[in-house]
């Protein structure tokens, strides 16, 4: 296992650069930020001054290995806009990005994987289908559309929590309830499903019919099992919502990455996206990595060599 | 992060301390963004309403748009391509420095350095002289007769601003230093902006003890704020929710025209059949725009025959717009050959437009189909529709698009829309470059106001456009004030004046 | 066969997931036949009528939008399109996901590295910068749209068929099946494939709701199709302005979406019940 992380490390580099290459072309292919800078009034020789100090000028192969220079330095350069450093920009909004996404997630496992587990057990009966069409309800509600009911109902009506802003514990609420309620469905979905086929996996059934308790069995056996898809679609989703709840956080005003990269690629603010993907890069490697150990360790089965 | 009741408790103690602390002359407005970049000639259009705040201009507009005297005190023309000015003694920095000629000298050689991405404020000036410590005069091309207006945007920083004038100083623009009525206090980005007084304001101090600007994004959760007292200001109410915000009890809209001109642009650079003045007419000929106004907009709209609006120098009255004739619109278009109708590709883009854009377009569509022309609606995202229109020219050949007119002067606007090579514009009649270049080095407003009229009649005979409207802003105001728009849109607050 | 066929119609979910989806799949089958009006027929006149039981116009039984356009009708045309994508999406993002997870999954070594590593540099991309991208160098339509959507949601099927096929090659019936010198394309579609598809469709079902919702968030930015079609997406966000006064634009085209996604995973469970070979007691 150690020799496996050790390789993953090692790719952790050029994954890395081959992520900056292709991010360097894609922003190349979506447009010239010269003229979104400039005043509409401006005429074809203010856009081109600007595109000189922006370094916009150049041919592509000398931008590109200007870029490939600094990328290998860390140097993401400055925001088109704000002049200021595009790395601590985004890094700027991690805080707030984390807090929200890691609360959101521990509200969706805590409702997610109880709904999932009964689910499985009362496989068929009412309770199950109840449980199922509500989790299904709230994946299939637009999370603007709850996020600005539930500020109706609590902010405006009740007047109970803050509207929008952050800062403190309360404002965190309302955006952490909206950002689980989408997600919780697909681990409620996931567990029962991945628990009715370990349930009646042949192993499992050899236990019980060797007369093991059904808890152990269940905890033992099939739960365990039955979590490594889990587990990855959380990784995934984790790191989707480290990359920003866009949606979400434009209600609530939170102060995120999403609403960051969104504006940014908006208005071609080229070294705030590059940073930005990079650190998203980073995040999903590495929980990617770490979902993968989470994995086989829960399931010997799975064996990376 | 676990919640505790306590804490529950604790916070909402603080709502209740903050909402206190509205009590107070504090001002919080809503807005959809912040600017993120306040130096006095590279800060973005984004920012405009920041910085006015925070800096002083050599000269500045009055609510209707009357030019007033600002950190200049008087200004004269001195000769064809110089413009004199009287800089008000005795004014301070936020940080105590002093204002001269040579400050402001300074300034306006920043703003005209080659790599200032704001310079085409300043692209007729050639330099600044200073001519005592309290008289500067500005040079330009030619003679320009706008220039004390624009001179509303010269905004003046300290010397301090720039040690090294050739050093990119980037510090400057995070803790900005102007001589406005507020000074700044801190800014969090992709939250707030928060300002405060400047008791010594050369013209009196402020009755606001603070501005936070704070971002929310999405318009309905501003105006949740605004009703629950959380914001004292938003703009953009949509006009079904007038009743609901006045009704609220904390706050109240107010309504002005903007300075904002609706318009579709038709290519003539570019093979189709809007080559034709008569299907332009017929366009023209088949929108009922009065209908569309009156329902999609509620009304909140005043429907242009040209670009120019009524508040611009030089508007013609008797420049009407072509009547709603759908029997004459089919007439032309099967003169011009098109007996059968024609199709035209039409490119517009959600965010720009404002209000009810896409629907308003939909309308059009559907009025204009049943005079057999077919638009097909293409939707460019924001970016690419700029880049496709100012920067590269591959726009479809009829599109929708909006303009701003300054200082109640129609030079951009038509410069921008009709001469040959304007950033928006897909025309060229030499007749109306020449027109708008004698306009425009011209420093008599009543002949500069005949050519102006003169134009529209042009524009809309070769009906150049389709032109739309402009829409009335709708802000929601705290009860708490009594606050004034200005024609220009921008925000200020440094009059507002509290109710008790 | 036929037994499960049997099955199914006695299975209440999958009946349940039908009737769910009935109109649905109706709507997009007959929408000419069976919408009242022409989906872009305005009456500005008419604008914003809420349903019938709100004390709308008679003509109009689920109101209508900003331009007076019928709600029911829109919904109904809105089927079609809404459908395709929501089915296209899923058809092809799946295919491709669950061969990429299947091949790095059993063979594991380099070739797994290889693929995991194009998936975590997918992941990177935030997803307005794909979509851009693509449209920029492609024309926005429908069928782009379908693959930018694909093109961003096939990492989840790929991650999971992954792990759950890696557990599966160390069971002792993919041995015995390597034993037998089975080839291993054999061996994935006949051992492996059988046994993961059931999270592969919790997950299909999930992201044909996504796909519809997600072709909103495009349309909100002007990279989606053009606003003379009809799509659930298109009409939901469409409303968003008007959410504050007015509930059925967006809250109606929502409920579709919710039907469906409804309908789609209630089949799902049906179907799983009725072909598990390890259910038959």
């Amino acid at each position: 296992m150690f020799k496996y992380v050790g390789r993953r490390l090692l790719v952790v580099a050029p994954t890395l650069l081959g992520v900056m290459l292709i991010v360097f072309f894609l922003t190349y292919t979506i447009g010239n930020p010269a003229v979104l800078l400039v005043p509409p009034e401006a005429t074809p020789e203010d856009i081109a001054r600007v595109e000189a100090v922006l370094g916009l000028d150049q041919p592509v192969a000398v931008q590109f290995l200007r870029y490939i220079g600094r990328i290998a330095r860390f140097d993401f350069g400055v925001s088109f806009y704000s002049d200021r450093p595009a790395l601590n920009l985004v890094v700027q909004r991690l805080p707030a990005t984390l807090q929200l996404s890691l609360v959101a997630l521990v509200i969706a496992i805590l409702i997610g994987l109880p709904a999932g587990l009964f689910g499985a057990l009362w496989r068929g009966k009412f309770a199950d289908v109840a449980l199922s069409a509500s989790v299904l309800f709230g994946m299939s509600i637009p999370n603007f559309w709850l996020g600005l009911m539930l500020i109706i109902l609590f902010g405006v009506q009740l007047r109970l929590l803050p509207i929008s802003g952050s800062g403190t514990p309360a404002h965190l609420i309302l955006p952490a309830i909206t950002l689980a309620t989408g997600m919780l469905a697909m681990i409620a979905r996931l567990v029962r499903n991945d628990l009715l086929d370990v349930l009646n996996a042949d192993y499992v059934r050899t236990a019980r019919a060797k007369g093991v308790s059904n808890t152990i069995v269940f905890i033992r056996h099939a739960l365990k099992n039955a979590l490594t898809p889990v587990i990855t679609v959380l990784g995934l989703q984790l790191g989707a919502l480290l990359g920003g709840a866009i949606v979400t956080e434009s209600v609530f005003a939170w102060p995120g990455v999403g609403r960051l990269i969104l504006q940014s690629i908006e208005r071609r603010d080229y070294p705030v996206v590059q940073a930005a993907t990079f650190i998203l890069a980073v995040i999903f490697i590495l929980t990617n990595l770490v979902v993968d150990v989470v994995c086989a360790t829960l399931d010997p089965r799975i064996v990376y060599e | 992060m676990r919640i505790s009741p306590g804490k529950l408790a604790l916070s909402i103690l603080l709502l209740l301390i903050t909402g206190l602390g509205l009590a107070q002359k504090d001002i919080v407005i809503g807005a959809d963004t912040n600017g993120e970049h306040y130096d006095p000639q590279r800060g973005l259009s984004g920012s405009a309403h920041i910085m006015m705040a925070m800096f002083d201009g050599l000269t500045r507009l009055d609510p209707d748009g009357t030019l007033r005297p600002s950190l200049a005190e008087s200004w004269e023309l001195v000769n064809n391509n110089t413009w004199r000015f009287t800089i008000r003694q005795g004014v301070k920095f936020h940080n105590g420095e002093s204002l001269d000629a040579n400050v402001v000298k300074l300034n306006i050689d920043r703003l005209i350095t080659p790599h200032q991405t704001r310079a085409s404020l300043g692209s007729t000036v050639t330099g600044a002289t200073v001519v005592d410590d309290y008289t500067i005069d500005i040079t330009t091309v030619d003679t320009d007769p706008l220039l004390p207006s624009k001179a509303t945007g010269f905004l003046i920083g300290p010397a301090s601003m720039e040690q090294d004038p050739d050093n990119d100083s980037t510090e400057f623009n995070r803790h900005p230093i102007g001589t406005g009525p507020f000074k700044f206090v801190e800014d969090v980005p992709g939250e707030y902006i928060r300002l405060e007084a400047n008791p010594d304001h050369w013209n009196g101090a402020p009755e606001a003890t603070s501005l936070t600007f704070r971002i929310i994004p999405d318009r309905s959760v501003q105006l949740a704020e605004l009703i629950s007292g959380g914001v004292d200001f938003i703009e953009n109410v949509t006009p079904e929710l007038i009743d609901l915000v006045n009704r609220s009890d904390v706050a109240h809209v107010v309504q002005t025209g903007s300075a904002i001109s609706h318009t579709i642009v038709f290519r003539q650079d570019v093979e189709s059949p809007l080559q034709d003045k008569r299907v332009r007419q017929a366009i023209n000929y088949g929108v009922d725009i009065d209908t569309i106004i009156d329902n999609v907009l509620s009304g909140y709209a005043t429907p242009l025959a040209t670009v120019v609006l009524p508040i611009a120098l030089g508007y013609n009255p008797d420049v009407t717009r072509y009547p709603y004739d759908p029997e004459r619109a089919r007439e032309l278009l099967a003169e011009a050959g098109y007996p059968d109708g024609v199709a035209i590709e039409f490119d517009f883009t959600p965010s720009i437009g404002e209000l009810y854009n896409t629907e308003v377009l939909q309308a059009i569509a559907r009025q204009l189909e049943g005079v057999g022309i077919k638009l097909h609606l293409n939707s460019l995202e924001y970016g690419i529709a700029i880049q496709r229109v100012y920067g590269d020219d591959t726009v479809n050949p009829a599109f929708r698009w909006q303009w701003k007119t300054w200082y109640n002067d129609p030079d951009s606007i038509l410069y921008g829309f009709f001469s040959t090579g304007g950033s928006a514009s897909y025309v060229s009649y030499p007749e109306i470059d020449d027109m708008l270049h004698r306009a425009r080095y011209n420093l008599d407003n009543e002949e500069r106001a005949q050519i102006y009229r003169d134009l529209q009649v042009i524009i809309k005979e070769e009906a150049i456009h389709l032109p739309l409207y402009n829409l009335q802003t709708l802000y929601g105001v705290s009860d708490r004030l009594d606050w004034q728009p200005r024609v220009d849109g921008r925000l200020y607050f440094a009059q507002t004046k509290f109710r008790d | 066969m036929s037994n499960v066929l049997a099955k199914l119609v006695r299975s209440p979910l999958f009946i349940a997931g039908v009737i769910f989806l009935a109109p649905a799949i109706a709507f997009a089958i007959g929408a000419q036949w069976i919408a009242p009006h022409d989906p872009n027929e305005q009456v500005l006149s008419l604008r914003l009528r809420p349903p019938v039981w709100q004390g709308g116009d008679a003509g109009h039984l689920l109101g209508t939008d900003a331009l007076g356009r019928d709600m029911l009708s829109r919904v109904i045309y809105g089927a079609r399109v809404s459908l395709l994508i929501g089915v296209a999406v899923v058809v092809i993002s799946g295919l491709l996901g669950t061969l990429v997870g299947v091949l790095a999954g059993y063979f594991g070594g380099w070739l797994d590295n290889l693929l995991m590593r194009i998936v975590d540099t997918f992941l990177a991309f935030p997803f307005l910068l794909l979509a851009l991208a693509v449209m920029a160098v492609l024309k926005p339509g429908l069928w782009n749209l379908i693959m930018v959507l694909a093109l961003t949601s096939w990492v989840p099927y790929a991650r999971v068929a992954r792990v759950r096929a890696r557990a599966l090659k160390g069971t002792e019936f993919v041995e015995a099946a390597q034993a037998l010198a089975a080839k291993p394309l054999a061996i994935m579609g006949r051992h492996i494939l059988p046994n993961i598809s059931s999270s592969l469709v919790v997950i299909a079902c999930f992201e044909i709701g996504a796909a519809m919702l997600a072709e909103s968030t495009l349309s909100f930015l002007g990279l989606g199709i053009s606003p003379d079609i009809p799509t659930w997406g298109m009409t939901l966000n469409q409303g968003r302005s008007y959410l504050l006064f007015a509930w059925w634009p967006t809250t109606i085209p929502g409920i579709f979406i919710l039907l469906t996604v409804f309908g789609v995973n209630l089949v799902g469970d049906g179907i799983r019940d009725a072909t598990d070979p390890r259910t038959r007691r």
